[in-house]
Order: C-alpha cells, then sequence, then structure tokens
C-alpha cells in the first residue's frame, strides 16, 4: 500500500483546509456548474469474453476532446488480455437509457490509460473537460467533482465535494482529498468550475475492526467514490495519445527487471545525497541492458545527467524510472550513471522495441479438448525464472473445468515442453501438433509433460 | 492435510503440495475382510507378551531451541517411543526429538523420569533414537522392561493391533483398531518442521485412534511385538492414523546406531508412476519407472537423463514403477547405494534404449543448519543445494532470515522472514559459518553494515545499524 502512513496525516490537513476555506469568494452556483460539467463524463459498458465466459463491466470515462474521444482509467479494462477479448462497447451519457456504440483504440503503454471512440452520435449530447479550463488547486480549496450511480439508476450523477489535503508525486502528481470528491474515471472541478483532476482509484483507508474484543487492521476502500485524483497537468498533455491499433505502439525496452529502490539509510551509506538510486536484479539475455553492459546489481543513480529525485515513498523511483523508459521511443539512446561496487560508470544503451507482450500473444482454444494454448513470451521467461533462453515451450492459457485435461492434471499456466513425446519448439509447431490430435477421430488419447514451479510431469489426456 | 501429532510442532501451510503428492487426494480407505482375533487373544502368552510391550512404552518431554523469531526460544512438547534394547535404546519420531533438542526426559512404565540424548535423527523416515541415561538408571535403582519388533511385511489389512502413546499428554493409553493398509505412499517436502519425509518408504495405515502425543509410541499386534511407530494422522477425518512398519524401523535403528545418521545417495530423478502410459512408452505391463522430472544441476541431469525416459533397470536389476506405492522401494534402491556410486541406469528414451552412468551424491534435505543472532534480532537458515534448486536460485549459498525481532537492528534495516542474504560489505555469505565470523566482528567492533539480499529474487540493500 503506497498510501499508508499518509493518510493518518490527511485529518490533521483536513482541519487545516477548513480553516481556510472560510473565505472564498463568489463563484457560479454550484447547481449551474454541475448540470454542465457532468456532460464531461461517460458510463462505458462492455463485455469480457473468454473461453468459457463472458463478464459484463461497467467503467467511467471522461471526455477528452469534441469528437467523442474517451479516456478510460489504467485496470478499468483487464490491460493483460488481447483487445479482442472485449465486446460490444456501449457509451452512455449520465442520466440516460440510451447508449450508442464504442469502438476500442487501445491501451496508452505510458499512462496505461485506455482510449474509446464514441459513435458520432454522441457529440452533441458531451462536452470535452478542457472546455471548462484547468488549473492546479491549492492546499484547502474547496473541491468538487461528479459522482455516477449504477446501470439500476440510469447512471444518475450526483455532486460530492472535498477540500484538497495534499498533493503528492507517485511519480505522477495526485491531488488527495480526505474524503471522495468523485467516482474513480469521473472529473473533479473547484469552485470556480476549472477541470483540477481525473479521479482515480481510491486508496484503502486504514481502519482498525472490532469483533466482539478481537481487533483487526483492515483496509477498506469504496468502489464509487476517491478521493484521489490525477491533477489536470497529468491529464491535459496524455489525451492524444490514443494508440493507432488496439495492440498499440511498440513500447521502448531496456530489457532489467526486479528493480528495487535503494533506501535512505543505504543511499547514505553509499554516500548518495538527496537523490534517488535504484538497484536492478536481472539482465535480460540479448537485452540492451546486457548489449550496453549493464550487469546485474549495479545501481543507476542517473538518467542522461540527471539524479534522480528523491521521492516519499522510496519506492516510487522504480515507477518513475518506468516512466522514463516508456516516454522514449524504441531507438533512443538512454544514459544510465550507474554505481558497481566502488567505481561509478556512464552506460548507454539503445532501446529497443519492446518483444511480444501477453496481450500480443498468440493464442488459440482447441474447444474439444478443452485447451487454450499460449505463445511462449518473454513475461514467462521472467516469471517462471527460466535462465536458460534455449528453454522454450508454450502455455496452457485456459484449461477448461472438468475436461479431460484438466481430469488429467493439467492447470492454466502450465508450461507444456513436449507434445506426445515432440518436443514443443515453437508456438506454431504446437498448434499444428495440437490442432491433429484434436481433428484425429482415431486417437483416443495423447500425453504433454508440463512444467510447474520448476518441476516437470508427463500427463496422460483421454480424447472427449 | 496429513499432521504430526506432536502437540509441539507447528504445521507450516508450506508450497502448495505439487505433482510429488498428489495422490493424497485420492485417499480411501480400503478395509479388506476384518478377521477377528479374539483366539489369539486369549493366548496366555500373547498376554505376556501385551503386558511387557506396555512396560516398555515411554512418555518423551522434550525442550528445543527455536530459533524462529531472530533470538533463542525454548519450546517445549511431549511425545511418546518405546525402549528397544537393555542398552536403553528409544524409538521415538523424528518430529518428536530433533537436533535442536537441548532437554530431553523419558519417563519409564514405572512413572520415573530420567534423562536421554538424541542417538540418530533420520526425518526422511521420521525416526529419531534417544539413549536413556543407564548411569542415572543404575545410581536410582530403576528398571524398564524393553519391546522386539515384529514382522511388518507379514501384516495383513484387518488384522488387529493396538497403538500405545501419550495422546494430549496422556500417559499410556492404549488404543485398539485394525490395519487398514499396509502400503500406503505419500510423501512431502516440509512434513517434519519444514524437513521432507516418506521418499524412500510407505507407510502402515491404521484406524487406531491416534492422536497429538501418541507421536513415536508403538503400534502393536496383539502379541505386544512392535510392527510400526505412529507419526502421523490425516487431520479432519477419522481413524487415518499412519505408522512407519518396523521393517524400515529396523534396518534406520541399526544404521543410526551405527553412524547417528542414515546417508543417502541422490541422483537427482523424480519418479512418477507409469500406470496407463505403458502404450505411449511401447513398454510392456509392470516394466520400468517413469522421470516426471530431474533436479537441474543434480548429477541425473548433468548425465543428460531427461523428463519422460524410462528407467528400466538400476544397475542391472529391473524395476517396476507401474503404481505409486511402487516409487518408494525404488528411490531407497538408489539411496541405499554409496555416496559416490557409479550408477548404471538403463534408460528407454523413444524407441531407442540407452545405458547412462551417474555418480550419486550426498542426498541433503532442504533445510539448513539455523541459528540466532540475538543482537541484530536476526535468525536464519543456511541455503542448501536442495532449497537452492527448489526457488530456483541462479547461486547456491546465502543464508536465509527465518525470523527478526521487531525493533532489533536487522528488523530497524528492513530485512523480512524469507530474505536470502548473499552479501555482507563486501564479503559473499555462501555459509552460515561465514556469517557467524562477522557477526563475531560486530560483537567486539559494532558499526554500520551494508547486506545485500534476495527478496523475491530482487536484489535490495539494507545497511543493519549497531
Amino acid at each position: 500500500m503506497i498510501f499508508g502512513p499518509f493518510t493518518r496525516r490527511l485529518f490533521f490537513l483536513f482541519l487545516l483546509s477548513a480553516a481556510t476555506s472560510l473565505g472564498l469568494k463568489a463563484a457560479a452556483p454550484i447547481l449551474e456548474l454541475f448540470a454542465e460539467r457532468v456532460r464531461c463524463v461517460v458510463a462505458v459498458e462492455f463485455f469480457v469474453e473468454t473461453e468459457s465466459d463472458r463478464r459484463p463491466s461497467t467503467v467511467i470515462g471522461l471526455v477528452v476532446n469534441d469528437e467523442g474521444l474517451i479516456m478510460i482509467l489504467d485496470g478499468a479494462i483487464p490491460g493483460w488480455l488481447p483487445p479482442d477479448n472485449f465486446k460490444d462497447f456501449k457509451v452512455y451519457t449520465v442520466s440516460s437509457r440510451d447508449s450508442v456504440p464504442g469502438t476500442y483504440l487501445g491501451q496508452d503503454s505510458l499512462t496505461g490509460w485506455h482510449f474509446l471512440q464514441a459513435d458520432e452520435s454522441i457529440i452533441e449530447r458531451v462536452v470535452p473537460f478542457t472546455r471548462f479550463g484547468t488549473t492546479r488547486p491549492e492546499l484547502g480549496e474547496e473541491l468538487w467533482g461528479v459522482g455516477v450511480m449504477g446501470k439500476d439508476f440510469e447512471f444518475q450523477p450526483f455532486y460530492l465535494n472535498g477540500h484538497l489535503a495534499v498533493i503528492q508525486q507517485l511519480p505522477q502528481y495526485y491531488g488527495f482529498s480526505v474524503n471522495g470528491v468523485a467516482t474513480p474515471g469521473s472529473a473533479v472541478f473547484n469552485r470556480e468550475g476549472f477541470f483540477v483532476g481525473w479521479a482515480s482509484n481510491p486508496i484503502p483507508q486504514e481502519r482498525v475492526l472490532y469483533l466482539e474484543n478481537e481487533r483487526y487492521n483492515v483496509g477498506i476502500q469504496t468502489t464509487n467514490e476517491s478521493g484521489s485524483f490525477f491533477l489536470a497537468e497529468e491529464v491535459v498533455p496524455y489525451i492524444d495519445r490514443a494508440p493507432d491499433t488496439p495492440l498499440g505502439r511498440k513500447n521502448p525496452w531496456l530489457g532489467v527487471f526486479g528493480l528495487q529502490p535503494v533506501d535512505d539509510e543505504v543511499a547514505a551509506f553509499l554516500k548518495l545525497d538527496n537523490q534517488s538510486a535504484i538497484v536492478v536484479s536481472d539482465i535480460l539475455p540479448e537485452s540492451p541492458a546486457e548489449a550496453a553492459g549493464l550487469e546485474p546489481r549495479d545501481i543507476i543513480i542517473s538518467i542522461d545527467g540527471e539524479m534522480m529525485p528523491k521521492f516519499s515513498p522510496d519506492r516510487v523511483v522504480t515507477g518513475y524510472f518506468e516512466r522514463q523508459i516508456l516516454s522514449r521511443e524504441p531507438g533512443d539512446p538512454i544514459t544510465l550513471g550507474v554505481l558497481r561496487g566502488s567505481e561509478r560508470l556512464e552506460i548507454t544503451a539503445s532501446l529497443d522495441a519492446q518483444p511480444t507482450t501477453l496481450k500480443e500473444a498468440d493464442r488459440r482454444y482447441f474447444s474439444e479438448l478443452g485447451i487454450t494454448l499460449r505463445e511462449f513470451v518473454t513475461f514467462d521467461r521472467i516469471s517462471r525464472r527460466m535462465t536458460d533462453s534455449e528453454d522454450t515451450g508454450v502455455v496452457a492459457n485456459f484449461v477448461r473445468p472438468n475436461s479431460p485435461a484438466n481430469t488429467a492434471g493439467l492447470r492454466a499456466g502450465d508450461l507444456i515442453r513436449e507434445i506426445d513425446g515432440d518436443p514443443v519448439v515453437s508456438y506454431s509447431q504446437a498448434v499444428e501438433l495440437m490442432g491433429a490430435i484434436e481433428s484425429d477421430v482415431e486417437r483416443t488419447e495423447f500425453v504433454l509433460l508440463v512444467s510447474r514451479n520448476g518441476e516437470t510431469s508427463v500427463i496422460r489426456i483421454r480424447k472427449g | 492435510m496429513l499432521k504430526e501429532s506432536n502437540p509441539s510442532s507447528i504445521t507450516h501451510p508450506g508450497r502448495p503440495a505439487f505433482f510429488r503428492c498428489g495422490l493424497l487426494a485420492g485417499l480411501a480407505v480400503v478395509i479388506v475382510g476384518c478377521r477377528t482375533q479374539d483366539l489369539l487373544e486369549r493366548d496366555a502368552s500373547a498376554e505376556d507378551g501385551f503386558d511387557n510391550l506396555l512396560q516398555s512404552v515411554v512418555r518423551i518431554d522434550v525442550r528445543e531451541l527455536d530459533f524462529d523469531s531472530g533470538s533463542k526460544r525454548f519450546l517445549s512438547g511431549v511425545g511418546s517411543g518405546v525402549i528397544l534394547g537393555e542398552d536403553g535404546l528409544v524409538l521415538t519420531n523424528a518430529h518428536v526429538v530433533s537436533p535442536r533438542a537441548v532437554e530431553i526426559s523419558v519417563t519409564l512404565a514405572n512413572l520415573e523420569r530420567v534423562h536421554a540424548e538424541l542417538i540418530g535423527w533420520d526425518h526422511w523416515t521420521d525416526l529419531a533414537l534417544l539413549r536413556i541415561d543407564l548411569a542415572e538408571v543404575e545410581r536410582r535403582n530403576l528398571t524398564f522392561a524393553h519391546a522386539s519388533f515384529g514382522d511388518s511385511d507379514a501384516l495383513r489389512p484387518g488384522q488387529t493391533v493396538y497403538a500405545v502413546g501419550t495422546p494430549h499428554g496422556l500417559t499410556r493409553t492404549v488404543t485398539k483398531g485394525i490395519i487398514s493398509n499396509t502400503d500406503r505412499y505419500f510423501e512431502t517436502n516440509n512434513g517434519i518442521n519444514g524437513y521432507e519425509t516418506g521418499y524412500f518408504s510407505t507407510w502402515l495405515q491404521t484406524d487406531a485412534a491416534i492422536n497429538p502425543g501418541n507421536s513415536g509410541g508403538p503400534l502393536v499386534t496383539v502379541d505386544g511385538r512392535v510392527v510400526g511407530i505412529n507419526s502421523r494422522t490425516y487431520m479432519g477425518a477419522e481413524n487415518l492414523g499412519f505408522a512407519i512398519p518396523s521393517s524400515t524401523a529396523r534396518r534406520v535403528v541399526a544404521e543410526l546406531v551405527r553412524n547417528g545418521e542414515v546417508e543417502r545417495s541422490y541422483v537427482g530423478l523424480v519418479p512418477g508412476s507409469l500406470q496407463d502410459l505403458e502404450s505411449f512408452y511401447n513398454l510392456e505391463i509392470n516394466t520400468g519407472m517413469l522421470i516426471n522430472s530431474v533436479d537441474p544441476g543434480s548429477p541425473a541431469s548433468e548425465a543428460g537423463i531427461r523428463p519422460g525416459d524410462v528407467v528400466l533397470a538400476i544397475n542391472d536389476k529391473k524395476v517396476d514403477g507401474r503404481f505409486p506405492e511402487q516409487l518408494p522401494p525404488i528411490q531407497n534402491l538408489i539411496a541405499s547405494y554409496p555416496v559416490g556410486a557409479v550408477i548404471n541406469l538403463t534408460i528407454k528414451r523413444g524407441r531407442e534404449e540407452i545405458l547412462v552412468t551417474v555418480t550419486s551424491e550426498r542426498l541433503e534435505s532442504r533445510v539448513g543448519d539455523e541459528w540466532a543472532f540475538e543482537k541484530w534480532g536476526l535468525s536464519v537458515r543456511e541455503v542448501s543445494r536442495a532449497f537452492a534448486r527448489e526457488n530456483r536460485l541462479k547461486k547456491e549459498g546465502g543464508v536465509l532470515v527465518i525470523g527478526t525481532q521487531s525493533a532489533y537492528p536487522a528488523a530497524k534495516a528492513g530485512l523480512n522472514r524469507g530474505d536470502i542474504i548473499t552479501k555482507i560489505n563486501d564479503e559473499t555469505i555462501d555459509n552460515l559459518a561465514r556469517m557467524q565470523g562477522i557477526y563475531g566482528e560486530f560483537e567486539t567492533n559494532p558499526r554500520s553494515m551494508l547486506f545485500e539480499t534476495l527478496r523475491n529474487q530482487s536484489v535490495s540493500f539494507f545497511v543493519l545499524k549497531p
């Protein structure tokens, strides 16, 4: 939990903000501001379709331009699934039962935000948030935002308000209010009606629960009211980052993983003053980092000559570093200041395009066998700690419950190393072998060698 | 799940039981024709034998060191045991008395309490051997009886047996049941306080009531002969108890008397049963042992053995691993070669038959030596080769943090249970002794130290301050 220690301080700040908000100058009535500004908020309904089910989902989106472009929070749509799995996007304006169709444009890798193009018929009913002007709110300033109820209430908007308690860099600038000021994905304004931020997911609040004399520490998170929001300055520059295709552009990639922040005590021990640093745990083979000579345990202290700024908490620095990479383009150089033992080095790497990601990975569902095969990608190598670059296979991405494969012991996530004794050398070969097994009506069984948690096992699967 | 029946023991949630113990889910009680033993029970010599057995069963109270919490603490527990001879040897479970025991006392049948020491320990079969302090026995003019072994191989399902022990501290409790199964197979890689057990022998299953505290007590026939050492129950089920068969116990006792431990050979094969796979491998029924997995970096792996290979013979001795119950004897065959032995494996791979030679290593537990650095509030365990393999650590060596005491230097520095310490200042920590050396320096000259650790495979640094 990133925010834990700091939420306690909010109560203090709340008192402070209550005191400062007394002397406000007159502004347009809230009623007027509200009626106009709810039009930059929409509800988006879609289905996530998988091999065995179709799950409905409703999220809140922000209208970002005059053409009906809509931005949706990271995490509101599962980023690890191929875009093909998202079906039937419908966009509802608030207090409405009517929807227009939407087209999913993809996810921006830098911000993680999703883009959706609503049908043009929505244009006259919505207003982009940029129309209202933006500003950075001040500590204690009164803020308000749009809450949105569920579909059964026809997405009825409601008024929420609070005061700015603190601004934190995590590494994006967030504003925090003690209580909820908007539904996540909706807009936050100040008393004058300027757009001040985009509500993000709420922070879990630390609470102590007493049940029959037992004390429990619990985190409580509301689902439709959030007191945290991206400041307008973190939103406006990114509204034109809609990808050209749903799979998005290729991310720049360095090929380091297991990044760990260096804490204050260690920084002082290493004589690093007033700056952040990151330890690199591992370097992927054949990556730009390896080619540049970066080594495991190197401590990165600067990027392109700039010392990495200090963050609280320390671990924010890993997000900062990742954003530094992602804000570049494949092919761009990056120069890292590195502490290796007592040596200080400058290492320049040329960023590559990221290898195939989970959502880009090819997959094929063999419905009769109840197995989805998925291409083996770099992420699999890292998560399975497969150090030998020769090692490969194909991933059982889905195993239908109670299918023969499931009964025989195959589990989603297993790495299939051999099919009927043939080593799996590529995804296409595995799909071919599995397809032949599925279509061969004479076949009654087949055998897989699978690997799970580093241990392998031979599994015999009866067909049908 | 299976749980040791010693109340002092902690059951670790452990990692999910995977291929190696997939069998348990399918445990079914097999009761074959219950034969009554009433005739035998009337037998006078059998009664004598049983009375003698009752005089040979002891209660064992143990105080042992525990390093889990960042300090050295004592835990106490109660178990059972059986005296094997006039020489005062007492057989019990490895999970009742471990090498960490600092005080062992044995309560004889006449309720007199005497001291005992640990002679040998073998967690792989869950057996430990103690010796009663004979000098004390003599000085206090005490007497004790001793039991004799029966033949566990001759047991039949349905045969009447008795369990004798100290359930929940209730000294000398006798419960009655039958042999439910003579050849039960299960293993666990952390069942004995984190140590492995069950790979090299099968278990006797009984419905005689076995409760916490029965551990280490004997399972006997009506004439009082020891056919098993009670060890575990299936928690949440009723009357599913498990005992180490006397055939295994006799072999292990002999070795423990001689060596204090059972040295075993390791080659790194994880077997699977061949059941129903014979046609796929073009094998005759009842031939060969399937290799499910090969430990990375093990002798078998170095020799090029691969998962899916089938071992037909070990040093020309044919093996049959068709059913899971048949695997422990084969594992035991490999283990019983001297460490460093050259073992010839006849292997079927596809259509080919090949001969592979492996040189065995010494079998090691995943649990390494433990220690507590009390001024740091840090308890650690040496990273064993087996632990390194299991966790896919690139390099062996290092020590694992198994506990920290809050507000002590290690906890303040940010070290957590599960971290692996790989370096302190510029010194690579490849074993516990190295770390103890550094701690010694710290005691004479306290100063800040930089710890390099692996946490979830990621490198982190911490500064430990005096």
